[in-house]
């Protein structure tokens, strides 16, 4: 045989290796979700054990219609949560990276650490903590902030926040600091360049930042589980409860609906901002 | 439009001198280049009179204007970056408008002069795309449309055509001249391609170390370099070392090496001490050995090297110096061999006398 059909058969043969891999990778990311959705599609059973299989059997929406509506008022709860805990981390996260990454104080490095702090202190650990603080103020003050709204933001901004500093502070160190500059000599004042200029170039970072922010939050359980209040609970710590207690089907129907949620909403945002603002900001000044 | 006067700015960064006491006046309408090897102080000099930096000590006017601490957005200045700097997220047309509607220029008004520019610049219809659409050379017009836009009292532009290939870069230049001169407005560009400054400028202003070496004419910086650095920075230079042993007539005589006498003429009178002699490698001819002109400068040598350029020939010739002399001239029919002996010489009056 000679060399050149040699090399032909082991570029075949490596392409199918990697393909092969490939797949693999794929069925393992996906088998859990693809399980979770095909147990939900249970038709009614005698036995609640029964109604477990993988794969279903006399497949039916049966265990949809008896979602409890604790757990959809949870999910609404969930989704505004993480909505405006996404919207504060870059409201706060933003400006941070902008001083992390534009300003020379001495001990930029110790602030930087302080404010990846919050990823390395353990959930739980944090969830107790905030836990003590609204115990502590509202002693002081009487009004108690766990199992209100404001409490779950808090404690939710407080880990989510470092996501969008580290992604936003990615952007501005590759961001070209002429353009900020060409937009002063132009006439724009300090805030219209980063108005006009800055924010729009560095946005994929916010964006980016702002999803991360939003799904620490919307998946968070130790946390949450301390500051939430019978009555004013988040989805997953609706769903842990309900695993704890009565276990029926109806949990898959419910964690598939969610499933399907989020990747509509992931669709929703890929279309509005994604790729559109990536491809452009990508392309550099002109070359 | 106005001229930019620098009165005594001078420019520290910790314990790093930017730029010394620097005096430098730009006259309104004209085209001003600042040329220098990176670390000159050149594009420091340009960041000042943008108010990007503020001087250690010194004011910058503008016309009448002192603008020392007025920052960049109130200075009315239109500057074209290193590779642009075009608004990647905004359009064409957003990216010639910005200075206009940063100053509240209305929607019908930015059109117009947005149409207007890109006929200037001749790119018209590109006011849909995004920079990442055009080529490097399309970009540059934009850039230069952004600048002007809003009329600036001066235009500023470091290096802009550093990133374009060599044959786009020569038709950008007389470009970015006729642009210049239709619009009258005086331009400072920051360039370290000495043709680059010669092919464009009124003036050229050659910098070294934070310190203006000189200020002329492109003719007056090639033909009468003040210094050893200008001489060499600035086109190709022989330059000769020698002793002053006879100042007479306007001439100095000089002993270098080979023992031979060489004559060049002092501008101010006296000369004294070791002089370096400048020759341009087009002023040296080869000659025939026995021929004697006496009054030429005459030196032995023999060749290391030609290289043919089409309509020039160069020839390096070792006279016992640590550098060859170089010659240019037309291409002959006979080819020089290396290691031929051959004698140069050249008429005392192409020669420079230059501080060693």
């Amino acid at each position: 045989m000679d060399r050149a059909s040699r090399y032909k058969i082991r570029r075949t043969l490596g392409r199918v290796a990697f393909r092969a891999y490939c797949a693999l990778s794929y069925i393992f990311l996906l088998s859990p979700m693809v399980v979770v959705i095909g147990t939900s599609l249970n038709g009614p059973k005698a036995s609640t054990d029964a109604s477990f299989q993988f794969p279903p059997e006399n497949i039916s929406l049966h265990w949809y219609a008896r979602i409890p509506e604790a757990q959809i008022e949870a999910l609404a709860l969930s989704f505004a949560l993480a909505g405006i805990v996404a919207v504060l981390a870059c409201i706060l996260g933003v400006p941070a990276a902008l001083g992390l990454v534009r300003s020379n104080l001495p001990g930029k490095a110790l602030i930087s650490t302080v404010f990846r702090a919050p990823l390395q202190i353990p959930s739980i650990v944090t969830g107790i903590a905030f836990l003590q603080l609204f115990y502590l103020i509202g002693d002081l003050t009487g009004v108690y902030w766990q199992g209100t709204l404001f409490g779950l933001v808090l404690g939710h901004v407080f880990v989510a926040t470092p996501y969008v500093v580290g992604t936003v502070t990615a952007v501005l160190q590759r961001f070209d600091m002429r353009l900020e500059e060409a937009a002063l000599i132009h006439g724009a004042s300090r805030w219209r360049a980063f108005r006009r200029v800055t924010l729009p170039v560095i946005m994929p970072g916010v964006y980016a930042g702002g999803l991360y922010a939003f799904m620490v939050s919307f998946g968070d359980v130790p946390i949450a589980i301390f500051l939430t209040a019978p009555g004013f609970v988040t989805y997953p710590v609706e769903l842990f409860t309900a695993l704890e207690n009565d276990f029926d089907p109806s949990i898959m129907a419910s964690a598939s609906m969610v499933i399907f949620l989020c990747l509509i909403l992931l669709l929703a945002v890929q279309k509005l901002v994604g790729l559109d603002t990536l491809l452009r900001t990508g392309g550099g000044g002109g070359r | 439009m106005a001229g930019v006067r620098l009165d005594r700015v001078r420019k520290v960064y910790g314990a790093v001198v930017a730029l010394e006491e620097l005096n430098l006046e730009i006259e309104e309408g004209e085209f001003l280049t600042l040329l220098g090897p990176s670390g000159c102080g050149k594009t420091t000099t340009l960041r000042l009179i943008a108010g990007f930096v503020e001087p250690t000590s010194g004011t910058i006017l503008l016309g009448e204007e002192d603008v020392t601490g007025l920052p960049p957005q109130h200075r009315e200045i239109g500057m074209v970056f290193q590779d642009y700097a075009l608004f990647p997220h905004l359009t064409i047309r957003d990216n010639i408008g910005f200075g206009l509607k940063e100053r509240g220029a209305g929607k019908a008004e930015i059109e117009a002069r947005v149409q207007q520019l890109l006929e200037l610049v001749q790119l018209p219809g590109v006011e849909e795309r995004y920079p990442s659409e055009l080529s490097g050379g399309q970009a540059q017009r934009i850039a230069v449309a952004r600048a002007v836009a809003f009329p600036p009292r001066v235009l500023l532009m470091d290096e802009p055509l550093g990133a374009l290939d060599l044959k786009l870069r020569e038709s950008m230049q007389i470009e970015l001249r006729r642009i210049q001169k239709e619009l009258k407005i005086t331009t400072v560009f920051v360039t370290h391609d000495q043709t680059e400054a010669m092919n464009m400028s009124d003036r050229i202003v050659v910098m070294n170390g934070g310190l203006i070496e000189q200020v002329g004419s492109a003719e007056e910086i090639y033909n009468s370099p003040k210094s050893k650095f200008v001489a060499d920075f600035v086109g190709q230079i022989n330059l000769i070392e020698g002793d002053v042993v006879l100042t007479r007539d306007g001439f100095a005589t000089l002993k270098v090496a080979q023992d031979a006498a060489i004559r060049a003429p002092v501008a101010n009178g006296d000369a004294r001490g070791t002089l370096a002699v400048a020759v341009r490698p087009e002023h040296l001819r080869i000659v025939d050995s026995a021929e004697t002109a006496d009054s030429d400068n005459r030196l032995d040598g023999r060749v290391v090297g030609t290289i043919f350029s089409g309509n020039l020939r160069k020839v390096f010739i070792d006279i016992g110096m640590e550098k060859p002399l170089v010659l240019e001239d037309r291409p002959q029919n006979v080819a020089l061999q290396d290691g031929a002996a051959v004698r140069v010489a050249w008429s005392p009056s192409d020669g420079i006398l230059l501080d060693n």
